[in-house]
């Protein structure tokens, strides 16, 4: 492989340097008096707000709540779906059985069983779990079916010739052939927990960090607002990018062999 | 000690008529054989290898291994596949993928790494046991896939086309591996091609498959002296009698233009 084109200082320091200057951009407009200022405080202002709620505990605490709800949930949903997934993707005969109530349940928009959520399991932590739970199942059930039956057959023959029976085979040959896939269907869940997390509480919740920007807004706490959002947006970055460096490390493998390795 | 007897196999597309890939086709692998399988491209030597494998069963007849039906792949047996690219497993090192055979075999940990070792160095990947196998090329991953077999203990190595995706000099050395490895292993091979020449300088005996549906056109007993060696055994004119006399057997049974 050869080595990556050295790049120059423009595209090296472009990202990070626009990325710098938002702030000054925001302080700008605010300072123009071009909005009204009630609604668009000064980034100065946003910041400084921003250190004492995570300071006082306030946003750390909204975050461990928001992210802890989040986790059970995707959690959840990986553990139950990629092996469902994965048995409905090798059996013809569960896929005749799931397939009709997958398409039905799949296209629904997650935010809309929130209310019958909320009758059933409340507005504690469950009903948020769960939601995000549901969310999350049909992107990773999806994908682990679809990389399941598109494991190609010379792997699973190979597997069979050197004496691997059924365990071995879905273990050793079939999850990993499919773990691309399956990673790919994490990926997408992922935001889509956070979405989720973030929505339901908004909804119905007493806490979290969903709450917290709503209720902020409410009693025109405006700099705490944008305060709220902005741990949202650090925090999902920090997850994507835990992700992305997980799904480097375990599908190294994956680029090396689509590209034809040497 | 494999038998195949009147092995049959039909292919029913969707909608067309069935037809027919392989008819009645029976023939004996003795230990020690080298047994070659040659026709035309298209003729069905991989079908019948891979109902021998016990990968698929045959429409009508039998396999018997030591005169038991095979009806699911035999630990007896490794095969090795054409497509080395898609049957090595990309995620797993050189090491990992020659592990893979070993696993079911209740051995310890450090078994399993000294016979993988072994069998590495014997196919000569001693050093690249880390690598991965698409950092490899083509005749390497070959060599691998070989290895993979031998630390199985398979006493039968199946082998599709095996060399049929390197470049000629690379062809050539892997002959000669598995005509080592052989040696040193005591294993019997089948092995297919629509290579001529691979087989006759391979072969202890070829089997020559007409066109679809195949059937065996002829059994021919190579009487060339052992060791074989690229260029010599080449230039013997016996070789190249045995040749002419296959490439004729496949001309007659080839559709006319």
């Amino acid at each position: 492989m050869s080595s990556p084109r050295k790049r120059s200082l423009f595209e090296k320091a472009s990202g990070p340097v626009f990325f710098l200057s938002l702030p000054l951009l925001w302080e700008a407009v605010s300072r123009s008096g071009l909005v009204s200022k009630l609604y668009f405080p000064t980034a100065a202002d946003i910041i400084a707000v921003w250190f004492s709620l995570m300071a006082d505990g306030t946003l750390p605490l909204a975050l461990y709540q928001t992210f802890s709800r989040m986790a059970a949930g995707f959690f959840t949903a990986a553990c139950l779906m990629i092996p469902l997934g994965a048995a409905i993707g090798l059996s013809p005969r569960l896929r005749l059985l799931f397939t009709p109530a997958i398409e039905l349940l799949r296209p629904l928009p997650p935010p809309a069983i929130i209310p019958a959520a909320m009758l059933f399991l409340g507005i504690g932590s469950s009903m948020k779990i769960f939601v995000v739970f549901f969310a999350c199942s049909f992107p990773i059930l999806i994908n682990a079916m679809e990389g399941a039956r598109r494991v190609p057959r010379l792997f699973t023959d190979t597997g069979r010739v050197f004496g691997a029976g059924k365990g071995r085979l879905i273990w050793r040959v079939i999850l990993p052939a499919a773990s691309p896939r399956i990673m790919s269907g994490l990926r997408v869940a992922l935001p889509i927990a956070l979405i989720v997390a973030v929505l339901s509480e908004m909804v119905g919740s007493v806490d979290g960090v969903g709450h917290f920007i709503l209720h902020m807004q409410r009693v025109f706490s405006i700099p705490q607002m944008y305060a709220g959002v902005v741990t949202l947006g650090l925090a999902g970055w920090i997850i994507n990018a835990l992700f992305m460096l997980a799904d480097r490390k375990l599908l190294a493998w994956y680029g090396g062999w689509k590209r034809g390795g040497a | 000690m494999l038998e195949i007897k009147n092995f049959s196999k039909t292919y029913a597309a969707n909608g067309a008529c069935p037809s027919p890939a392989v008819e009645n086709v029976s023939f004996t692998l003795r230990r020690g054989d080298l047994l070659v399988l040659a026709g035309p491209s298209g003729c069905g030597k991989s079908t019948i290898l891979t109902a021998a494998a016990g990968l698929a069963p045959p429409t009508c007849g039998q396999i018997l291994l030591e005169g038991r039906p095979v009806t699911a792949p035999p630990k007896e047996m490794a095969l090795v596949f054409q497509d080395y690219a898609n049957s090595l497993f990309p995620w797993r090192t050189v090491t990992g993928n020659v592990l893979f055979a070993l696993e079911g075999k209740g051995l310890s940990r450090k078994a399993m790494r000294d016979a993988a070792a072994s069998s590495l160095e014997s196919v000569g990947l001693g050093g690249f046991g880390d690598h991965y196998p698409w950092q490899l090329s083509g005749g390497m991953q070959q060599r691998a896939a070989i290895a993979r077999g031998l630390a199985y203990g398979a006493e039968i190595l199946l082998m599709d086309e095996p060399f049929a995706s390197v470049d000629a000099q690379t062809r050539e050395d892997l002959e000669d591996l598995l005509l080592r490895v052989r040696e040193r292993y005591g294993i019997t091979v089948l092995l297919v091609t629509h290579d001529i020449d691979e087989a006759v300088y391979l072969a202890s005996r070829i089997l020559v498959l007409s066109k679809r549906p195949s059937t065996v056109a002829a059994e021919i007993t190579v009487d060339l002296p052992w060791p074989r060696e690229q260029v010599g055994t080449r230039s013997l004119a016996r070789f190249i009698e045995l040749r002419n006399h296959i490439h004729q057997l496949l001309k007659a049974g080839a559709p006319s233009l």
